[in-house]
């Protein structure tokens, strides 16, 4: 059915104010971040010139290097972690019966009711007894641990729907657990795989109430909670000085959007059909 | 699989004991392989989702605890002061849920766009601002709101100085500035979940819409939109979910204030557990917003479902 010229050109043009004004915000936090006190007081939205990278320098030694490698320690951990569960998990119940099968993905299933915020009390008093408060291990863990409901149900799925065929050849060819999930599930899983986990690095990396919970000492911060603390703080530093923190805060995002972007988007919009 | 046809007698319930202690011990390397996940779950969801509802019957201060009943539930409910929060999470919740009328008409307008290419472009457009993590609009919005920060600017520059303010430190704006915060509120997942819907719609109907000269409204109201159906109620339960524990904003934009303005019962929750240390009191108000959370999204399950058929 074809769309009349109206219909088209009001559909372009209204795409692209919204895109614009979301983009802008993002493009902001660039310019902004090139501003001195002066520059900022007189004409703090346009761009100007000299653009001053002393600001990165500053914000760099302000923390923002140790909560950056703290964040980067965080993410990978969780990341690498729970895709390594959530596969073996899924795996599991994609292809085997055993005694028990439904009543534990029951439980799994369940988790999508218990809200993180009945949790976080007694969650925050266990890791305390653990020991594990000041440590990276302290949000490592119940993030790795605590069982991703939502990446397992979607991995189930996808793996249910491999030929079974490919994996009656692999066995006749006396391939065991482990040859059947490296070499036929893994193969043909890696774009649902890491769409789950470029979502997995998106919410680590973006996760703020838990790590400003376990995580006392500035040093062992990462860039989530160091940068919103250090801009709220008392003679908090300039605003392009934040900005720049801001901006540094985005690099991996950006890295990992040149890399892995159509994967992303392909996968996410799979998923979504799932649900 | 051959499994052998038991005959039904007496012992068969022992046999069939036998059988499944026998099918446990075959299959007990996929037991090894689930005990990581089994483990970590009980540890960590189930036990303190326990914990939570043992505590909010104590007064508890996380080293020792002693039973006061439903003292933590009547406090809740005689705090006067917390009926502002109640009344906040009740508008955040009506404004989420309408906002995302947002992202569903950018997926619309994108899914009717006349080219593959183009529907491409957009997507990756609207996915793009994903490069700035959330937090980071926390910083730049603060300074937007403040007095010579960006809206301020602009509402000079456009004549409107009367209304400037500062907008998280005014009673009567603060709220209404975390609502606008999100602006132009496109979550990109959302979208992506509102446009792989579209997607998935099958030509023929809509080619059969065309041949019976379905104007492009009838064709939205009558085929586009109830076949996200789906989709729509994933999204509303999320959102419920979502709205009615967070607190981020109201933490880290005012703390709550001024005043009470932007309380949310989350944030008083956070409060009682981080400043008062009144953790018996925390699990209290964490258990009403799972029991909420519980209540709305099998009210939300069963209304759908009740107009799908």
């Amino acid at each position: 059915m074809k769309n009349s010229r109206i219909f088209n050109w009001f559909s372009y043009t209204t795409l692209t104010i919204i895109v614009a004004l979301m983009l802008v915000q993002v493009a902001m936090l660039f310019i902004m971040s090139g501003k001195d006190s002066s520059q900022m007081a007189t004409n703090p939205l346009l761009p100007t010139f000299p653009f001053n990278w002393e600001n990165y320098v500053t914000a760099w030694n302000l923390g923002i290097r140790d909560y950056l490698g703290n964040s980067i320690i965080l993410s990978f951990a969780i990341v690498i972690g729970n895709t390594i569960l959530a596969v073996v998990t899924a795996y599991v119940f994609a292809r085997y019966n055993f005694p028990g099968k439904i009543l534990i993905f029951s439980l799994i299933l369940a988790l999508m009711m218990i809200p993180g915020i009945l949790t976080l009390v007694p969650r925050y008093l266990l890791v305390r007894d653990l020991k594990l408060l000041n440590n990276l291990w302290g949000v490592i863990l119940p993030s790795v641990l605590g069982a991703n409901a939502f990446q397992i149900i979607i991995m189930r799925t996808f793996f249910e729907s491999l030929p079974e065929e490919l994996f009656e050849a692999a066995r006749i060819d006396g391939g065991g657990h482990w040859t059947l999930l490296a070499r036929v599930t893994l193969p043909l899983s890696l774009p649902i795989i890491s769409s789950m986990a470029i979502l997995q690095f998106n919410g680590a990396w973006n996760d703020l109430i838990w790590p400003l919970l376990v995580l006392n000492r500035d040093e062992l911060r990462p860039i989530s909670v160091g940068l919103v603390l250090l801009s709220t703080q008392q003679g908090a530093p300039t605003i392009g000085v934040q900005m720049a923190g801001s901006v540094i805060a985005s690099i991996p995002m950006i890295i990992i959007f040149l890399v892995g972007m159509r994967a992303f988007i392909d996968g996410l919009s799979t998923g979504a059909i799932k649900l | 699989m051959s499994a052998k046809i038991q005959p039904l007698t007496q012992r068969s319930s022992k046999n069939s004991f036998r059988h499944l202690l026998s099918q446990i011990w075959k299959n007990r390397t996929l037991y090894l392989l689930l005990a990581p996940t089994v483990i970590g779950m009980v540890l960590f969801q189930y036990y303190p989702a326990l914990m939570a509802f043992w505590g909010s019957f104590h007064s508890w201060d996380g080293r020792r605890a002693s039973y006061i009943g439903l003292y933590n539930y009547e406090y809740f409910l005689q705090d006067t002061r917390l009926i502002q929060s109640w009344i906040n999470i009740v508008q955040f919740l009506i404004f989420n849920l309408l906002s995302l009328a947002v992202p569903l008409f950018v997926a619309y307008l994108i899914y009717r766009l006349p080219s593959a290419r183009h529907r491409y472009i957009y997507r990756v457009l609207v996915v793009l601002p994903l490069i700035a993590p959330g937090f980071v609009f926390i910083v730049l919005w603060r300074w937007l709101f403040s007095l010579n920060g960006g809206i301020n600017i602009i509402l000079r520059a456009v004549g409107l100085e009367s209304i400037t303010r500062v907008w998280l430190g005014d009673t009567g704006s603060a709220l209404y500035a975390l609502m606008f915060m999100g602006f132009p509120w496109v979550d990109a997942f959302t979208m992506l979940i509102f446009l792989a819907g579209f997607l998935s719609i099958s030509t023929e109907m809509l080619d059969a819409a065309a041949v019976d000269g379905a104007t492009t409204l009838r064709r939205f109201w009558s085929i586009e939109l109830p076949s996200i159906r789906g989709q729509i109620k994933v999204l509303v339960i999320l959102t419920f979910i979502g709205t009615v524990q967070d607190f981020g904003r109201s933490l880290f934009m005012t703390n709550g204030g001024p005043g009470w303005s932007t309380m949310v019962p989350g944030l008083r929750m956070y409060l009682a557990f981080t400043q008062d240390a009144d953790y018996g009191y925390a699990s209290a108000i964490g258990v009403i917003l799972f029991v909420i959370i519980f209540a709305l999204t099998l009210i939300n399950q069963r209304y759908i479902q009740g107009s799908e058929g």
